[in-house]
């Protein structure tokens, strides 16, 4: 097996260790909060989990024998956040992906700062770049980027222009300055007829400030 | 005694890159101590959104000036999980080859640095010479010192030059012998073994729970790799040994280093032996006009621990929808502040070069 592609899938169904299969049956009693266990393929399992409970169902999994925290992250799906949570065990050479849904408006999630100690930075990391708020975090700070930073950059909201993207604003900008100047030039020459009777030249400049600034 | 902080970075010549320890001592000692990172934050992981696979490979060599093809290699292995392509068995075994290569190439520049924070500023001249050894190979092979380039999803972008077998044999010879070289330097050096027995160590149990991988989990005793416990590519068809410390401080992640460069080097001898003839590209491969929806976690054993790519497709289009690069030395650098107490100011270098940070490959 080199691990890569369909070949170690397609195995899947076949090998079955004992503890993927005690895996699966905890995940099952934790039938309400946890849903649709599965095994990817050998040493990999994946399941959702109901926003609320991933502290108490993690705490179990870390019980079972997934003691490291490989990744914490987000998905942004618009509406929804994907929270994505990755545990490997190191004694039984499993991961599994536990995959649960927050809002995506306001985004908030249970902090696993209680369950491993270097979740923290996962979680400020995924507060900097999404926004989402980790209830029990103890350090929830910006880490990458400065402290006074307002926005998000990672939410699919924040959209970054190409080259071609800015170049076609700046043309589009300065293609309406262009028109605004021709259209304040514009009412000029009617502007000169008529005041011409009176025409003495301290009475121009006046007019001409008071075009300025339309 | 008042207590004060003190800022050791971001120009500090302990950090190897642009990051921060403020730390507050009293007197000597370390009381508390905060990471500020982010200095070389560019987006990457946002950028890989807007950008098809092909055209974001070459960015990934950017992610870590040090160790460029790991993660190259780690993106297209990936990428190739993703879309259920499997390269040809010699692209694997070149693959390999790099990954190992870099690897020697990466632990020098540490070694070099370390020493040279410690004033042992030989190790610093011999360490950057040897890794010109790697660098040259490199040229040899994708026609790059740093920045390679070289794998491509489905393969490899070129084949092994003719003599590229031999020169590289006697490469990983010399670099054996130098290897006991350095343990002389180093290893026997009185100054050395007080600068770093015993200074910044942690316990098994507070690195898992810190999430520290690769050497400084090792070092701390627990026999762990990625190469071994989940196998990517070759490496299930390696022999190989993983090295561990006892106590995780700054003198096992020295000898867990050192170790690892002897295996690397016979990791390669062994690539270049069993390598089989054939394809080092798929044969008519072309990357599908769209990535299937769903999403991919893949780890690698990077020089500095566990190197991930969490990589999820919209069914729609053939740019990520989301790339989650996962860097091993962001999780160590943010750590520190948690076993960094009660150490010296004096040894704060060492302990945060025991790190090995890439501030590339942390700030993304």
């Amino acid at each position: 097996m080199t691990g890569t592609g369909g070949a170690a899938a397609a195995a899947a169904g076949a090998a079955r260790s004992a503890f993927e299969e005690r895996v699966l049956a905890e995940l099952g009693a934790m039938a309400p909060a946890v849903s649709e266990p599965a095994i990817q393929k050998p040493h990999r399992l994946i399941a959702r989990v109901k926003a609320g409970s991933i502290v108490d169902v993690s705490r179990r999994l870390k019980l079972i024998g997934f003691d490291h925290l490989s990744c914490e992250t987000c998905v942004d799906y618009e509406s929804e956040i994907e929270m994505v949570y990755l545990l490997w065990s190191y004694k039984e050479k499993c991961l599994i992906e536990l995959r649960s849904r927050i809002s995506g408006t306001e985004p908030k999630a249970a902090s696993l700062v209680p369950v491993w100690t270097g979740a923290e930075f996962h979680e400020r990391e995924a507060y900097d770049m999404f926004g989402v708020i980790f209830e029990g975090c103890p350090n929830l700070r910006r880490v990458l980027l400065p402290d006074e930073w307002t926005l998000f950059p990672f939410r699919k909201s924040f959209k970054i222009e190409s080259i071609h993207e800015k170049r076609k604003r700046a043309e589009a900008e300065k293609a309406k300055a262009a028109k605004a100047a021709a259209a304040a030039a514009a009412p000029k020459p009617p502007a000169p007829p008529a005041p011409p009777a009176p025409a003495p030249p301290a009475q121009n400049v006046p007019p001409e400030k008071e075009a300025g600034p339309k | 005694m008042t207590q004060m902080w003190l800022n050791m970075g971001p120009q500090h010549p302990a950090t190897h890159g642009l990051w921060d320890l403020l730390v507050r001592v009293d007197g000597e000692t370390i009381v508390e101590a905060q990471t500020k990172i982010g200095y070389l934050h560019r987006g990457v992981e946002k950028i890989a959104e807007n950008r098809t696979i092909e055209k974001f490979l070459p960015l990934n060599d950017r992610l870590c000036y040090v160790a460029n093809s790991s993660w190259t290699v780690l993106f297209v292995n990936a990428v190739e999980e993703l879309i259920e392509v499997v390269p040809p068995e010699r692209a694997q075994y070149i693959r390999v080859i790099v990954l190992e290569l870099q690897r020697i190439a990466s632990h020098l520049v540490w070694l070099g640095a370390y020493c040279s924070d410690m004033g042992l500023l030989t190790m610093i001249l011999w360490g950057w010479r040897d890794r010109e050894l790697i660098l040259d190979l490199f040229q040899f092979l994708t026609g790059a010192r740093i920045m390679h380039n070289f794998p491509r999803v489905g393969g490899v972008r070129n084949d092994l030059p003719p003599t590229f077998k031999e020169r590289t044999l006697k490469a990983m010879d010399y670099m054996d012998k130098r290897c006991d070289e350095y343990e002389d330097i180093c290893g026997r050096s009185e100054l050395f073994r007080m600068r770093t027995k015993g200074i910044g160590p942690y316990s098994i149990e507070k690195a898992i729970a810190l999430g520290a991988t690769g050497p400084m989990l090792r070092a701390a005793g627990l026999a762990q790799d990625i190469r071994k416990d989940d196998p990517y590519l070759v490496y299930d068809r390696l022999d190989f040994n993983v090295p561990v410390g006892k106590n995780g401080d700054g003198w096992d992640r020295y000898t867990v280093r050192l170790e690892e460069i002897r295996e690397s080097a016979s990791l390669v001898r062994q690539c270049l032996q069993k390598m089989p003839e054939g394809d080092f590209m798929l044969p008519g491969f072309k990357m599908p006009k769209v990535l299937p929806a769903r999403a991919i976690y893949r780890r690698a054993e990077d020089p500095r621990g566990e190197g991930a790519v969490y990589i999820a497709g919209d069914g729609k289009t053939n740019r990520p929808y989301r790339l989650k690069i996962r860097s091993p030395t962001y999780i160590h650098l943010l750590g520190i502040p948690h076993y960094i107490p009660g150490a010296r100011v004096s040894d704060v270098p060492i302990i945060m070069g025991g790190a090995d940070p890439c501030m590339a490959e942390v700030d993304r």
